[in-house]
């Protein structure tokens, strides 16, 4: 320690391995963690990410707290007054960080509603303004006089207004994901163990919380020269987005008529009579191919099912319609025209082929009434 | 239920039945290889004709007479945009074409060609009015009458019910095949999934549909069957030379799928499937109501009874919803491809549509009473029939 403090006295550079060291040390706390608690339990639970996570953090907290001491201890001049100060500071900051990793911990150790009531809307309001506070009390330390409740918030008021904004736009995309999150994670889980229905409401919800969230930034009017075709591009991949999800949930209404048909299936095996023999591969196969088609055939003919194929087609189609728009957009510095000029060329051909057909028919006509009776129009 | 093959009675039979099974299927795989290796090309449309008259893409062709008289009345077959006119002589023993020839008649056919983007434009106005009637007229032209019989398939049906409707002085006797009119059934699966289309987005996205995304809504409407199924049964059958290489034929016709213009399917899709305007007597072509009252010709509706594509609630009102006095209806137990193919549509389709129109070209007397098969139904039943118009 005493030879760090001599050495990071002695020049920037020095100082600079010390920084390095701190990185390195933190690196390897996280390594030997993660290599003493393979196979441990999951998330939430002690033992599991988030308690690892805790671990790593507080070792990290600590390099910081040491690093910042060894590179105070040889401040000197304008501002090492200021420096030192700091110090505490720098702690401080720090544990600023837990206000989050606190409230992700509790969240996930929680369950549903106290994932909802810390990470929900609300919640993250709650979080925002505890971390706020802490933020108060570095700027507080870092000055050496209470600014942070007095000057501090005069000073950075519109700041804070700002910050407040920023909350807000970020909420627009945090909380619809926070709120579907475990949601999300039961109907997943029971989706992998073989849950059609599970898998519906994943890729329902996850629609939802998509177009409440990250789809509203696609959807959202672009500046600028290039404005045009930046919304074409980012109309392009919310149409993308919708397609897949659409897409998915079309697979999943197969999925969950192929359970069903399954299931018909091997009850209808299952009660087969003994007396008739064993059946062989050959009629197992007829009656799965019969059952399957005819179990499909009922889904094919509902309302519900005819709209879902439809969306689905709409949706890629709405996605191609805007991908070659976009890619007309890029080449149209090329010296070759474009779909769009081609389309409105045949549109041009076929209205002069018709005006040429009817101007045809109408010399036919003149001419027939100069010749007498014809044969053809 | 009760397997109607042997059953077997224990594991051992069944082990035993597994084995010749796998043994036979490879002796068949290895003998379908050796076909495959062998097969030059894949014949259809082998009957003789001649091109008499092109437009644009669209072509008629001439088949050459099979008989050394035949038949005063020419009748020109129009078939649908979808899929290619040679499932009508798909396979030479087995060929509506040549059976109608053999039989004496003098058939045209309208081959349509493969829409490419710049057919984007063309509507069912062009269709109808400008290429099916340029069809009509030169057959008209070649033979000297003013008359003619049209015989439509399929959508080519729909385009020759409108066609008569609005050109009836041009028409003799109408004969459609396996033809939708009433595209409101909930019988068949394409006139549900076509009600909540946006064919608008489908039309501007696509200018031509592909024939190809048209192909994955058909299979669709039987996934196991025509996707897996299809291929067991060839499985099955592939020592058997014939049989592999009338599969080929169908595999050839059924992938074979031109594009679809852009403006004359947004019409057929809304205007028909989805407004099922033809029955309400609101469909307009070219700006022209389309009044099935003024077909006064003969009319010969045929289809089939399991048909899943154009099912029979959709064939069947149109003799009722003409205003023709003589009207017949032929339906038989097969689906819409047997039409064209099936031993039964040798059997009896082509003979009873030869007896047909040559009662009605004056070559053979019209019978009082009709036909009586058991397959067969000639009627006129007005009180039963829907408005159309």
């Amino acid at each position: 320690m005493a030879e760090h403090e001599r050495k990071s006295a002695d020049s920037p550079t020095d100082l600079l391995w010390s920084w390095f060291d701190m990185w390195r040390q933190s690196g390897e706390a996280l390594q030997k963690m993660m290599t003493s608690r393979m196979g441990q339990p999951g998330a939430g639970s002690p033992g599991g990410p988030a308690d690892l996570w805790q671990h790593w953090y507080n070792t990290f907290a600590e390099q910081v707290s040491s690093g910042m001491h060894k590179a105070a201890a040889g401040a000197k001049g304008l501002g090492a007054d200021v420096f030192e100060r700091g110090l505490p500071g720098a702690e401080m900051f720090m544990e600023m960080g837990r206000v989050w990793l606190d409230a992700v911990q509790a969240a996930a150790a929680g369950g549903p509603q106290a994932w909802n009531e810390r990470l929900g809307a609300q919640g993250l309001a709650r979080l925002q303004n505890a971390w706020r506070e802490r933020l108060t009390e570095w700027a507080d330390a870092v000055a050496g006089m209470p600014l942070g409740h007095g000057t501090m918030p005069a000073l950075l008021k519109g700041l804070m207004g700002v910050a407040d904004m920023a909350q807000l736009v970020g909420h627009r995309l945090t909380v619809p994901w926070a709120t579907a999150h475990q949601e999300l994670v039961t109907a997943w889980g029971s989706a992998v163990k073989g849950n059609p229905e599970a898998f519906q409401s994943f890729v329902h919800r996850w629609r939802q919380a998509y177009e409440e969230s990250h789809g509203r930034i696609l959807r959202s009017p672009a500046m600028g020269m290039t404005r045009e075709y930046i919304e074409r591009v980012l109309r392009s991949f919310d149409a993308y987005v919708a397609y897949l999800v659409a897409l998915q949930e079309f697979v999943g209404i197969l999925d969950k008529v192929g359970a069903d048909a399954g299931r018909r299936w091997v009850a209808h095996i299952t009660a087969l009579k003994t007396e008739d023999g064993l059946p062989s591969a050959r009629d197992l196969y007829r009656v799965w191919l019969d059952i399957f088609e005819a179990t499909y055939n009922e889904v094919f003919r509902t309302p519900e099912y005819a709209k879902m194929q439809a969306r689905v087609v709409d949706a890629g189609l709405r996605f191609k319609n805007r991908m070659d728009r976009a890619l007309e957009d890029i080449f149209q510095f090329l010296p070759i025209p474009t779909d769009t000029e081609i389309m409105e060329l045949y549109k041009a051909f076929y209205e002069l082929r018709r005006e040429v057909r009817r101007q045809g028919a109408e010399i036919r006509e003149l001419k027939g009434k100069l010749e007498g009776p014809t044969e053809k129009r | 239920m009760r397997f109607k093959k042997t059953p077997l009675k224990t594991v051992d039979d069944a082990l035993h039945n597994f084995m010749d099974d796998m043994v036979n299927t490879n002796r068949k795989i290895l003998a379908g290889m050796d076909h495959m290796l062998a097969m030059e090309d894949i014949d259809v449309d082998t009957a003789p004709k001649t091109l008499v008259f092109q437009e644009d893409k669209m072509r008629v062709f001439h088949y050459e007479p099979m008989v050394e008289k035949p038949s005063s009345m020419p009748i020109l077959i129009c078939y649908a945009l979808v899929n290619r006119q040679y499932m009508m002589d798909l396979q030479s023993d087995r060929s509506l074409v040549r059976n109608l020839l053999k039989m004496g008649l003098d058939l045209y056919i309208i081959d349509w060609g493969y829409p490419s983007k710049m057919d984007k434009f063309i509507t069912m106005d062009d269709y109808i009015n400008v290429y099916l009637d340029d069809a009509v007229d030169a057959v008209r032209k070649r033979t000297g009458l003013d008359k003619i019989t049209l015989l439509g398939v399929c959508q080519g049906g729909t385009f020759s019910v409108c066609y008569t409707a609005l050109h009836p002085e041009k028409i003799q006797n109408l004969i459609c095949m396996v033809t939708p009119v009433d595209f409101h059934t909930e019988d068949g699966l394409l006139n549900i999934w076509a009600q909540y289309l946006d064919v608008d987005n489908m039309v501007d996205t696509f200018g031509v549909v592909p024939g190809d995304f048209m192909n994955i809504g058909f299979l669709m409407l039987k996934p196991f069957q025509l996707l897996l199924d299809k291929y067991v049964g060839m499985m099955e059958n592939l020592d058997n030379k014939d049989v592999v290489e009338n599969f080929m034929r169908m595999e050839k016709w059924i992938f074979d799928s031109p594009a679809q213009s852009g403006e004359a399917f947004r019409q057929f899709i809304k205007d028909l499937y989805q407004e099922n305007r033809l029955a309400k007597g609101t469909f307009e072509v070219g700006g022209k109501r389309v009044d099935l009252k003024k077909i006064t010709c003969p009319v010969l509706n045929i289809f089939g009874e399991k048909d899943h594509l154009v099912p029979p609630s959709s064939s069947r009102p149109l003799t009722e919803w003409v205003g023709s006095k003589d009207t017949t209806v032929f339906s038989f137990p097969i689906g819409h491809i047997g039409i064209y193919v099936s031993s039964r549509s040798q059997r009896e389709i082509a003979p009873n549509l030869v007896k047909w129109v040559k009662e009605r070209s004056g070559e053979a007397p019209i019978p009082k009473k009709p036909a009586k098969k058991a397959t067969t139904a000639r009627k006129k039943s007005r009180a039963a029939s829907k408005p159309a118009g």
